[in-house]
């Protein structure tokens, strides 16, 4: 039973873990689609 | 390390700033290490080692649609990056009477940040960019990386001490 439950836990942890990657990429999608902003990260690492 | 630096040599000539894109593989790879080391034993068996490639992809992709620029450095982060954090629960891969193992890839970090940095300002230097970014550099840079690599005394200098020793004594 313990096993079951750390189990599920676990992979309860993985699909949250992949929510929130989805979560972080469309929040810093759509920032990034701002020109601004999209203009100063280019600046950061072209000379 | 050698190999982790290869990544940077797509970006020869491309106006991107050897030492800032430097900073950002470290910077990744920090990052990675804080959230993979304590976080390694919550996730499915190997789970860990499964996702990692979807984390390296993603910070890839952010920066290429914000910035344009060609994901090729993650390749330096997932090269640096210590196998063994991603074993979830295969604990041997990590030495535990070694305490300072995790502070010493976190030190690599900053050794890699140098390390490229200098190296890619040193291949800035040729004037004409005639060699540094042929084929020939290249596998010139793999063959000393695969040399180092396999290079006995430098992997194991005990046990080659220790059989030293045992040819000298037979």
């Amino acid at each position: 039973m313990k096993k079951i439950l750390s189990a599920v836990l676990r992979w309860c942890f993985l699909v949250v873990f992949l929510a929130g990657m989805v979560l972080l990429f469309l929040s810093a999608r759509t920032l990034t689609e701002n020109p601004g902003v999209a203009v100063k990260v280019r600046k950061v690492f072209y000379r | 390390m050698l190999l982790a630096w290869l990544p940077f040599m797509a970006y020869a000539g491309s106006g991107v700033s050897a030492w800032r894109l430097a900073a950002a593989v470290a910077g990744l790879y920090w990052l990675s290490l804080l959230f993979f080391w304590p976080l390694r034993r919550f996730f499915p068996e190997a789970g860990a080692r499964q996702v990692f490639p979807f984390w390296l992809a993603l910070w890839g992709q952010l920066l290429w649609g914000a910035a344009g620029l060609a994901p090729f450095w993650v390749l330096s982060v997932y090269l640096l990056f210590p196998s063994g954090v991603l074993n979830a629960r295969k604990t041997t891969a990590i030495p535990k009477k070694q305490p300072g193992y995790f502070f010493g890839h976190l030190i690599a970090g900053a050794g890699f940040f140098v390390f490229a940095g200098a190296l890619s300002s040193a291949c800035a230097l040729d004037p004409a960019r005639g060699f540094v970014v042929t084929p020939a550099w290249i596998f010139l840079m793999m063959f000393v990386a695969v040399y180092l690599w396999n290079r006995p005394s430098v992997r194991s200098p005990r046990k080659d001490f220790g059989a030293a020793k045992k040819e000298a004594s037979s």
